[in-house]
């Protein structure tokens, strides 16, 4: 299957505030956000990018939908270069992909009505014949996130709804160009947790009935693991492992994902005393030579610390960026001691 | 025991009228035990957190019942004796807290200026004490000579922890002190936390939204919920046998990594505005379970096991873990 979105060596640098003297002497500073990229999105696919903050996933979403431009690399949508969008072109871009952010009420206008902002991306980008045409498609899109009936929410405000249904306006408004293509930006890590399951239902519902592919972005392996059907893990600006959901939490390869999986407390696990963990992540604007993730990895080796693994094909489709990928499957115990002790 | 609560409630004067946050909540912890205390925003945890300290703003007060702190009566108690045992045998760490120190001034003269006021010691003892506790949770005693900016989150967070910690307390009531962490960060305090209790017995409320964190470390679970404990127990009982609907739901609107995938359980509606005295169930609108009783009257709170109680009309009757989550799910 091709792919509709199609990311090839992305880069993306944030040049740092830096004195007179460095700028004169060409000794800018960069923050490496992103850093050489590949991952394709299929038709229909939901792909979950997981990793902590600072891992470079939202700077990721932020340049698939041209919120930000690229410093390197390519990035194709439906086989054209974002780059070169003019015109026509662009318009169609923006109605094929959609966004959706973490605090539905800082996206909303506050003052305007959940109609008027659901309405807003029909009159940016011209579409609809009518006033009539606009409120039927505004009525679809909220009754579309289960707002209903939705007579009764077109005419509240953002602060009269709750956060739970803030997020289905937010996106109801990304749905109602149709888009081909949703990036999701940690949709549900505001919302308390009996709403935030009705709004991953929802979006399983859109990905499943009008085959909207979806580029989730969270630091919550567990959301991710519900909703997408490959999970890319990103460490430092780079993707370490790339697969379908069960492989990587059934099997993780890669020690980053293993430490993830590792800490995230899980209501159907025992409690393990855990190894200790080296303290603080390296930072982005002087990554260590070699891996990124080298300084904490408990089986780092000597060309750990001085080649950069590349992300290469391992067992059943998954991609993997380590030196040690090999031995490390199938999944070895961590080289600590790691007993299972029962606490209570 | 160490803390018992009984009764207690809580009310606050707002412009629309009082607000009772808290109704007829009552507990018991004993020395070196932990109690989670779980729900949703607005459940009223933080503020039952705050109420044991008399800690409420000023706007608020308890309206009913005891809290009684090794058999001191804290609502009674005179200013002077709450100022006493605040920090010394209780300790709060709060959601955030290292924001509220100054971000022009070292951190460890901070914590020694507020150690000073409350004991009778010296700079250099106070400074000496503060750099011991550092080191107990992890952070580099080098670190006190330091600004506030300079700590990552999990740091701060740890910090926070020592400066809890730094007068010896029985009892550390910490709110929601891993949210706001990435996992890994998480974690650490986690670990932190179980270690502390392990090596020096101290008792523990931990205060938070996500069940998962306070599996990692409590003993026993209280869910919250409308201002009311409705469900209370040894920690495995109430997440793995409970008994109360709105547990069954807190506990199957979260995915597992452990177990198979399932349809997650959302609950239609929004949380009760608590705007009167509670006369009904406060979970009736939300509940699938519902029944016409649980409008009218208000549960009353049922022993279902040892230690282990709801606050359900229903709790004789329902099935809840042979209840899926497919036959309720209702858009949220």
């Amino acid at each position: 299957m091709s792919s509709l979105v199609e990311v090839r060596n992305l880069v993306k640098d944030y040049p740092l505030k830096t004195g007179l003297i460095a700028t004169l002497t060409g000794g800018v500073r960069v923050a490496h956000a992103v850093s050489d990229i590949d991952l394709d999105i299929a038709p229909g696919e939901i792909v979950g990018v997981v990793g902590e903050s600072g891992s470079g996933k939202t700077t990721l979403g932020k340049v698939l939908v041209r919120l930000e431009q690229a410093t390197g690399g390519q990035v194709r949508f439906d086989g054209r270069p974002l780059g070169g969008l003019r015109g026509q072109a662009r318009k169609q871009f923006h109605r094929d992909v959609q966004m959706i952010f973490q605090d539905p009420y800082d996206t909303l206008n506050p003052r305007l009505t959940i109609f008027g902002n659901v309405e807003l991306p029909l009159r940016y980008l011209g579409i609809g014949t009518s006033g009539a045409d606009r409120r039927r498609r505004v009525m679809e899109a909220l009754e579309l996130v289960e707002l209903n009936p939705p007579e009764q929410f077109a005419n509240r405000y953002p602060h009269q709804l709750s956060g739970g249904q803030r997020q289905r306006v937010a996106i109801a408004r990304a749905l109602i160009v149709n888009p081909r293509f949703l990036v999701a930006d940690e949709p549900v890590s505001m919302l308390d947790v009996s709403i935030r399951a009705g709004v991953l239902n929802l979006l399983k519902r859109l990905n499943g009935e009008l085959g909207i592919a979806m580029m989730l972005i969270t630091h919550d392996l567990t959301t991710a693991y519900y909703l997408s059907h490959r999970i890319a893990v990103m460490y430092l600006g780079k993707v370490v492992e790339l697969s379908a959901g069960p492989a990587l939490i059934g099997h993780p390869v890669h020690p980053y994902t293993r430490l993830l999986l590792e800490s995230a407390p899980d209501l159907m696990r025992e409690v393990v005393d855990r190894p200790p963990l080296s303290a603080e992540t390296a930072n982005a604007i002087a990554p260590p030579a070699g891996c990124r993730f080298a300084p904490r990895c408990p089986y780092v080796i000597d060309v750990c610390r001085q080649v950069d693994p590349a992300l290469q094909p391992a067992d059943s489709g998954r991609q993997v960026a380590c030196h040690r990928a090999a031995d490390l499957t199938p999944a070895a115990p961590w080289p600590q001691s790691s007993e299972q002790q029962p606490e209570r | 025991m160490l803390l018992d609560v009984d009764d207690l409630s809580v009310a606050f004067a707002t412009d629309t009228g009082l607000l009772h946050a808290v109704n007829n909540v009552s507990f018991e912890l004993a020395a070196g035990e932990s109690l989670g205390l779980v729900g949703e925003s607005g459940c009223g945890k933080s503020t039952l957190g705050f109420a044991l300290l008399r800690l409420l703003a000023e706007n608020g007060g308890i309206v009913g019942g005891s809290v009684r702190l090794d058999g001191e009566d804290v609502v009674e108690m005179t200013d002077a004796r709450l100022r006493a045992i605040r920090w010394d045998k209780v300790a709060m760490v709060f959601q955030n807290a290292m924001s509220a120190l100054s971000p022009v001034a070292r951190i460890g003269d901070q914590i020694v200026d507020a150690m000073r006021l409350h004991r009778q010691i010296g700079r250099d003892e106070a400074l000496r004490l503060a750099g011991d506790t550092f080191e107990r949770v992890g952070v580099s005693r080098a670190r006190l000579q330091q600004y506030p900016h300079e700590f990552s989150g999990g740091m701060k967070q740890r910090a926070m922890l020592a400066l809890g910690l730094v007068c010896g307390p029985q009892l550390l009531i910490a709110d929601e002190p891993t949210t706001a962490l990435d996992v890994v960060a998480q974690r650490q305090v986690l670990d932190l936390f179980r270690e502390l209790r392990r090596e020096s017995g101290l008792a523990l409320i931990m205060i938070s939204h996500d069940i998962s964190a306070v599996s990692e470390i409590c003993d026993r679970v209280a869910v919250m919920y409308g201002g009311e404990i409705m469900e209370i127990g040894p920690l495995r009982d109430v997440f793995f046998r409970y008994r109360h609907p709105y547990t069954w739901a807190l506990i199957n609107s979260f995915p597992s990594l452990h177990q198979p995938l399932r349809r997650l359980v959302a609950l239609p509606g929004a949380p009760p505005a608590l705007s009167e005295p509670p006369r009904a169930c406060p979970f009736v609108s939300r509940c699938p379970f519902a029944m016409p009783l649980c409008s009218e009257q208000r549960p009353p709170v049922v022993v279902v096991g040892s230690g282990h109680s709801v606050r359900c009309h229903r709790v004789g009757e329902l099935d809840l873990a042979a209840t899926d989550g497919g036959d309720h799910v209702v858009a949220g």
